[in-house]
């Protein structure tokens, strides 16, 4: 994981994670495609605001 | 466009060892993964340091996702605004916890209801009277299209009369009005028998939470009848009986967890997986807290936190459901605009917690009718997280100023209500915890 701050590096564009200036020889995973950021979960904007018809647990838990 | 964006502070990360991280909304409760430099080549953008990334960072900002917000954006006050607004105007759900008793044939020093008056039952004449009340709030607020029951105490099973009464008053009540109708029922379980499960099931009886508190010995030192009667093996026998029978899909067991049984909670967990039903089984573990009896029992959040989370790898590794998340609010049924807390004299509370105290009492079902929706100024304080706005805490959507039970406990009275109940250290313990649990591989 250790920095190259040698230009002479031999490492290609891609391999520099696809981001201008950050140099580093590990390259990033799928850093040629765009699936970079995976969601894991699915969010809502109304989450938190009561939109959800729940059964119990609403803040205490019960 | 995007160029005015800037990283959300309703935002909560932890690193994994491959190098990947995990981050989560604490306001849309949304999680990506990426990895920690593309995190950063993103921060560097965002501070105006770098140039926009190649990949695809426009998805944290859709509103799904709000890991991504306009700069000029104001995340707080839209917050709060957004939670007021949702909580005045968009209210479709009423809520009535039903208390049938406030008495309990279980002498738990742990109890929130311990130093009220638990003397009373509900008589006829209140639960005719309730379900008239009730028809006329709902009349009244025509919006209303869900109606939630929960059958509450004390123990509401030692009044198996009057829980027969009010299902079948409130779910012919919702029949007539058109609404979404379902029923719960909170119990210690003890007198939970097949004839009431039975009757239960014919009124869409969709949760049971009944309560353990370790192994046969632990459970019956913390939860046991008069004289030190044992309640463990009756508690069990009718939990299998739920688990053979279809009368509710699931059994959400509660564990009232502190320092004292904690370790003893594993070994629980590990009994119950031997039930062989873990799809049928919901587990929550609800942190013993200070109460309004016993205002001195909440131990330290950290040391809390790491003996709930081993308890939640334990059952993880038994194939029990695992959340992702602990909440200490926004919501509750004491801050939502339709709901009550009716107790056997017909007096209407906001919190279960202030059962039995009438200092909480905000109204009655007589005179209730001519006053508006059921309100108490007390648990409307939605200024008490103006500290939390200050700090820029990244829980707060998750908190929304904590539990106000419990602020009023710490404040030592009703005036606390108007305080926030600050937990953050416990917050960020246990989220950081299930997160890495759940979705750290």
């Amino acid at each position: 994981m250790a920095e190259i701050h040698d230009p002479k590096a031999n490492v290609t564009r891609t391999q520099l994670c696809g981001v201008q200036g950050q140099r580093t020889a590990t390259p990033m995973p799928n850093s040629r495609g765009k699936s970079k950021i995976k969601v894991v979960k699915a969010g809502s904007a109304l989450h938190r605001f009561g939109a959800e018809k729940k059964l119990g647990k609403d803040g205490c838990g019960y | 466009m995007y160029d005015t964006l800037s990283w959300s502070d309703f935002r909560i990360r932890i690193e994994l060892p491959t190098g990947d991280v995990l981050i989560k909304s604490t306001l849309t409760s949304a999680i990506v993964t990426l990895h920690r430099y593309a995190e950063a080549a993103i921060t560097r953008w965002v501070e105006g340091n770098g140039e926009k990334p190649s990949f695809n960072v426009d998805n944290l900002a859709h509103e799904n996702i709000g890991l991504l917000v306009r700069r000029e954006d104001d995340e707080y006050t839209a917050w709060r605004n957004h939670l007021i607004d949702r909580r005045n105007n968009a209210a479709r759900t009423f809520i009535l916890h039903f208390l049938p008793t406030i008495q309990c044939q279980l002498e738990c020093k742990y109890c929130f209801e311990n130093g009220g008056d638990r003397q009373q039952g509900m008589k006829p004449d209140i639960m005719a009277e309730s379900r008239k009340w009730l028809d006329t709030y709902l009349g009244n607020y025509p919006e209303i299209d869900t109606f939630r029951l929960v059958l509450f105490g004390g123990e509401p099973l030692l009044r198996k009369d009057i829980v027969a009464q009010g299902v079948k008053a409130f779910h012919s009540l919702a029949r007539e009005r058109k609404l979404d109708f379902w029923c719960e029922l909170t119990s210690n379980g003890e007198l939970l028998d097949e004839p009431i499960a039975a009757m239960l099931s014919q009124h869409e009886w969709r949760r049971v939470q009944i309560t353990l508190d370790g192994l046969k010995d632990v459970h019956n030192t913390r939860r046991h009848g008069k004289n030190m009667r044992p309640t463990f093996d009756r508690i069990v026998e009718n939990i299998r009986m739920l688990l053979s029978t279809d009368y509710i899909p699931a059994v959400d067991i509660r564990i009232s967890f502190d320092l004292t049984n904690a370790d003893n909670v594993s070994e629980l967990i590990r009994y119950l997986a031997t039930f062989g039903r873990q799809d049928r089984i919901n587990l929550s573990l609800g942190l013993i807290t200070s109460t309004l009896g016993n205002p001195n029992r909440m131990g330290e959040e950290r040391l809390i936190a790491q003996k709930a989370l081993l308890a939640w790898q334990v059952a993880k590794g038994c194939g029990f459901k695992v959340p992702d998340e602990f909440i200490t609010g926004p919501w509750c049924v004491a801050i939502a605009k339709h709901s009550a807390v009716l107790q056997p004299d017909g007096a209407l509370q906001k919190c279960f917690c202030t059962a039995g105290r009438e200092e909480y009492n905000f109204g009655t079902i007589r005179e209730q009718q001519t006053k508006g929706y059921l309100r108490d100024p007390r648990f409307e304080h939605f200024r008490r997280t103006d500290q939390c706005v200050k700090e820029k805490c990244q829980y707060l959507p998750m908190c929304g100023g904590g539990c106000i039970h419990d602020a009023i406990v710490a404040g030592g009275g009703p005036d606390g209500a108007a305080q926030r109940f600050c937990q953050k250290t416990l917050l960020k313990e246990m989220n950081d915890g299930l997160l890495r649990l759940t979705y750290g591989g």
